[in-house]
């Protein structure tokens, strides 16, 4: 029996945080004896809560986070819609309402960004706990996975920075709040 | 039911604690000495989902280790739920035994 076969049944991030423990759980168990059908059975039966209870229970850190991403989602869209829905520029006596809308997105971004920094800020020490835990061998793959899309999204920012003070002022209004919500994802 | 979630005396979730109670220990190690104490043989998925809970909930904590068997200890209001949870218990038994003449007190 390969016991990391088992593991398949748990949901990934529980298999990052248990998988090893369970593992070791697994094959002291084996070395001891006594039926495998048993200890495959609580192995998968255990896989199935989980994931049941992952299912019935999404943390309320997921829940922020998948909140605050529609919530830049949102902001952007409009950001980007909006002064395309008035052409290159907006129609007369409209010029102060678009402005002023671009300001207040800006603003709205500004405050979901300082929401974003501050729960970074709040995550530090228990990263630091994680780490010192030895935590790093679990999340390398998925700092890797982040660094590998940061590098083409700096690289569109760098873009957007380069020809956004070409355009003229209501697709340069565009491209700002643009940089400012892609800069903040 | 306690707010700790603890309520039947085979309950993973508080025999874990029980375990625990006496110092930290892995779970090659918890499963041996709950089996040893209550006669409970937990299996990997059982005793690993209720770790989980505990954790969760603030009972149980992970100790740092280099080796793939983490070991845990027991929080202070992981305690403070065992005590409550035992005293429940106890009171529970008291009555019944008093009730069928076999507890002298």
């Amino acid at each position: 029996m390969k016991a990391a076969n088992l593991l398949r049944w748990y949901p990934r991030a529980w298999r990052d945080q248990y998988g090893e423990e369970l593992l070791a759980l697994i094959q002291d168990t084996l070395d001891e004896g006594g039926p495998t059908w048993r200890l495959r059975f609580s192995v998968i039966w255990g896989g199935l809560r989980e994931r049941a209870h992952q299912a019935r229970n999404p943390s309320r850190a997921r829940l922020v986070l998948v909140s605050r991403w529609l919530t830049f989602i949102l902001v952007g869209s409009i950001g980007v819609l909006l002064p395309q829905a008035f052409g290159t520029s907006p129609p007369p006596g409209r010029a102060g309402y678009v402005t002023a809308a671009l300001v207040v997105l800006a603003i709205v971004v500004a405050f979901i960004f300082a929401a974003v920094l501050a729960g970074g800020v709040a995550a530090v020490p228990t990263l630091v706990r994680f780490l010192r835990a030895g935590g790093w061998p679990k999340i390398r793959r998925r700092v890797a996975w982040a660094a590998g899309v940061t590098v083409p999204a700096a690289a569109g920012l760098t873009y957007l920075v380069l020809t956004s003070s070409s355009q003229p002022l209501a697709q340069h209004s565009t491209s700002v709040t643009d940089l400012v919500v892609f800069g903040t994802t | 039911m306690a707010p700790s979630g603890l309520r039947r005396p085979n309950d993973p979730p508080l025999l874990i604690l029980v375990s625990l109670a006496d110092g930290p220990k892995h779970g090659h190690a918890l499963a041996k000495d709950i089996e040893d104490f209550a006669g409970v043989r937990l299996g990997p998925g059982a005793l690993y989902g209720a770790i989980t809970r505990l954790v969760e909930r603030g009972l149980i904590e992970p100790l740092g280790s280099d080796d793939r068997r983490r070991p845990y200890r027991i929080t202070p209001p992981g305690s403070a739920a065992l005590a409550e949870a035992l005293a429940d218990m106890r009171r529970v038994a008291r009555a019944g035994l008093t009730r069928l003449g076999l507890d002298p007190a």
